[in-house]
């Protein structure tokens, strides 16, 4: 991969940061005279934004993009173990505590 | 750990169950005792350890088979423990965090496990999320075991040999799905113990599969019942028990009588006794004449598996009649119960006695027993066509496996050289490693008896690892060695990946512990910019994606051959991870001044400073290993180290640098937006 690519995703990384903190200001939804995302929404895009730019880093800065995909498997096989964790841990909690 | 039983051994058994093991927790069972920190310490080093062994294992199997040793023709051994050390590398990481969140409670003052947001239920996930995995890590490896034993003794091949890998491979998968099952009397969401009970069901299923095409490889075999084939078979039969009185506990309605009661540990022990424990005796039977070059006496190996089988069931099989007998007592008064415990006591003496004739028979073999030969079962795996014992370099020409499975031998090993030693062996020993753990051990020991002692192994730790690293040792690699699918992938840089899939896991249980204590505060966390300020998130996350920017540059300089460019990425790298780092402190220190910590008194802010501390903390000292890494680099490239060939150190450093500003990507908007 060429430099010119690695600025191009820096760019992208740095300007989707200044996203999410315009999402959270509310500056992006007066600037497009939006009324303001409900809390739901803005933490999905929040969160989205945050998973595309770690995908960024990890297909671009990292060159899993031009990797095997059994490379990229060992770290897809961690997120498959883990997803279950963390969301059954959060079934557990209507009945326990509320 | 061992040391942890000088001064007050951490007394909550083995699954460390919170509050309990919280110093302050108010009851009579907490403790102040520094045992708990030094056995903390102790899972911690144990840990490490582990993931380091897991990676070496990993990249050694995927990356180093003999030419033409395709997958399909791995020995059931070798497929066990390649599955046993992914599972490692993925499960003992959560150990590794609920362990260091433990230590931060006791010694920090944070309030993860003594919070009614977190306390047990966090615990127990975190814990069992490990605890159940761990259980296939000790039984896979024993499998293994039976199914290399099972083909050289019924002179037949292992009958759906592929269905078996199969089989071990669904059972892991599912085995991170099943960790519930230990929590079904918690008061935890009625869904979610219909989950776990269809999904412990559902693990029970890949075993059937194996102790099924385990017992039709017996068909129309010419079994000779040697010593390591009876105890393979005895642990295949015991095993069937064990599985099958487990499957009951998946039953939410029986689990909640059978669960407390010597029902469990009659099951428990017919799996990790009967089927691992006995099919591992069964190893060192099968194996001692090709490690030792002595054949052991065969009668009193078999007078041994007649006691301990006999044994083992007048033991456990007992506890089956006296399931409503509570566990983890010595004492009872009901006379019902009485004549099941004498039987029991009568099998644990007649077993244990049983491993006294082990011992005496390996030993007396070493010495007199009759010369073994290279291969004394007829076995047809590898390691039957070298002298017993094996030379250090093993073979000493290349094993080659043709499409049919055939062995040739041809060409010289490069490991081997005529002297009778071997490059790698020589090339191997080393000190150092031995130095890093003693200072990792001095290290982490100082942060529970003094800040000196910690001092003293931090500044052995930096020697042994810049001694370390300083090191060339040359681990040839055959250059027609068989590494589907990582043909195209240097050993090294698979290292690194692999390591990289274990703190995938440790970051996620931290983000894990905080959003699952966070759920439960509600509205009670602070507003957003009231505390965390988005400004110095913000300014963080730009300097951390610079630095990833840095250091990607760095690598293509590197290989362009710019030394004045890479030294110029490694300085900027270098000083933004440290700005990183002093904006993180100039936080923490403002936060400390304002009462944001994770004293009790601070009823509101207790929660999100306990995991805010906890969670950046950790990211921090990563960051502050990056630092440590990159002075190295640059003082090595200083002396024209790292360019154009030799830049594959450069990717590596970058690769965990990376993952370290995908962490934060992550933590920004979890803690400052959010």
């Amino acid at each position: 991969m060429n430099n010119r690519i690695y600025l191009v995703i820096f760019a992208i990384l740095v300007g989707s940061t200044a996203g999410e903190v315009s999402l959270i200001n509310h500056q992006i939804e007066s600037l497009l005279r939006l009324s303001p995302l409900s809390p739901v929404v803005v933490s999905t895009i929040i969160l989205a934004l945050a998973g595309m730019k770690a995908a960024l880093v990890a297909l671009f800065f990292q060159h899993l993009k031009a990797e095997p995909r059994a490379l990229s498997s060992i770290v897809l096989l961690a997120l498959l173990a883990i997803v279950p964790l963390l969301t059954i841990s959060f079934l557990q909690i209507p009945h326990t505590f509320h | 750990m061992g040391l942890s039983f000088l001064i007050g051994a951490p007394n909550t058994g083995w699954t460390l169950y919170a509050p309990l093991t919280e110093r302050g927790c108010g009851g009579t069972l907490c403790t102040a005792l520094g045992g708990f920190d030094l056995g903390a310490i102790g899972l911690v080093l144990m840990v490490t350890s582990i993931t380091m062994s897991s990676v070496n294992f990993i990249v050694t199997i995927l990356k180093m088979r003999a030419p033409g040793m395709k997958l399909k023709f791995m020995p059931l051994f070798s497929w066990t423990v390649l599955i046993t050390v992914f599972m490692m590398l993925y499960a003992f990481p959560s150990l590794l965090a609920g362990s260091l969140i433990l230590f931060a409670d006791r010694n920090l003052g944070t309030q993860y496990f003594s919070l009614p947001q977190g306390g047990f239920l966090l615990w127990a996930n975190i814990f069992w999320f490990f605890g159940h995995p761990e259980v296939y890590i000790v039984l896979f490896p024993a499998i293994g075991l039976v199914g290399d034993i099972l083909p050289t003794f019924t002179r037949r091949p292992l009958y759906g040999a592929k269905y078996i890998v199969m089989s071990i491979a669904a059972a892991a998968v599912i085995s991170f799905i099943v960790w519930g099952h230990h929590m079904f009397v918690t008061g935890v969401n009625p869904l979610v113990t219909k989950i776990f009970t269809v999904s412990t069901v559902a693990v029970s299923l890949p075993f059937d599969v194996m102790t099924i095409a385990m017992i039709e490889s017996f068909v129309k075999a010419k079994i000779r019942l040697k010593t390591p084939a009876l105890f393979a078979i005895g642990s295949i039969a015991l095993f069937i028990i064990g599985g099958i009185t487990g499957v009951f506990l998946a039953s939410v309605a029986l689990d909640h009588d059978l669960r407390g009661g010597y029902w469990v540990v009659a099951h428990f022990h017919y799996v990790m006794v009967g089927g691992s424990a006995m099919a591992l005796i069964g190893g060192l039977y099968y194996w001692y004449p090709k490690v030792t070059g002595r054949m052991f006496n065969e009668r009193i190996g078999k007078i041994h598996f007649a006691l301990s089988f006999i044994g083992f069931n007048l033991l456990y099989f007992p506890m089956f009649f006296i399931s409503d007998m509570p566990r983890r007592i010595f004492t009872y008064d009901v006379t019902a119960w009485a004549p099941w415990n004498e039987l029991a006591t009568l099998g644990a003496f007649i077993f244990g006695g049983a491993q006294v004739l082990l011992f005496l028979n390996l030993r007396r073999s070493l010495r007199n027993g009759a010369v073994a030969g290279s291969n004394p079962w007829s076995g047809h795996t590898l390691e039957w066509s070298v002298p017993s014992p094996p030379p250090a370099y093993d073979f000493e020409q290349i094993p080659r496996i043709t499409e049919d499975g055939t062995v040739h031998f041809s060409g010289p090993s490069s490991a081997h050289i005529p002297n009778g030693h071997s490059h790698s062996t020589m090339s191997h020993v080393s000190q150092w490693p031995l130095l890093i753990a003693a200072a990792a051990f001095v290290f982490l020991s100082g942060a529970v008896f003094s800040i000196i002692i910690a001092l003293v192994g931090a500044v052995l730790g930096v020697y042994a690892l810049y001694g370390y690293g300083r090191e060339r040792f040359v681990a040839e690699e055959e250059p027609d060695a068989e590494s589907w699918p990582f043909n195209y992938v240097p050993k090294l840089k698979l290292g690194v990946w692999v390591f990289l899939g274990s703190e995938v896991i440790f970051f996620s249980v931290l983000l894990g512990a905080y959003l699952f204590v966070r759920t439960n505060v509600g509205t009670t966390w602070p507003q957003v910019d009231s505390v965390f300020k988005i400004d110095r998130g913000f300014l963080n996350t730009i300097i951390l994606l610079t630095s990833s920017l840095t250091a990607v540059l760095g690598l293509s300089f590197a290989k362009a051959g710019s030394k004045n460019g890479l030294l110029a990425s490694l300085f900027t790298t270098l000083a933004l991870g440290a700005g990183f780092l002093i904006n993180k402190s100039l936080e923490w220190s403002e936060l400390f001044s304002s009462g944001f910590t994770f004293n009790p008194a601070s009823t509101n802010l207790k929660v999100p400073a306990t995991t805010y501390f906890v969670t950046t903390g950790a990211h921090g000292i990563h960051v502050f290993a990056g630092l440590v890494m990159i002075v190295y680099l640059i003082s090595r490239t200083f002396k024209g180290h790292y360019l154009k060939e030799d830049s594959a150190t450069i990717e590596h450093f970058g690769l965990y640098w990376h993952f370290v500003d995908i962490v934060w990507i992550f933590l920004f908007p979890l803690f400052y937006l959010l």
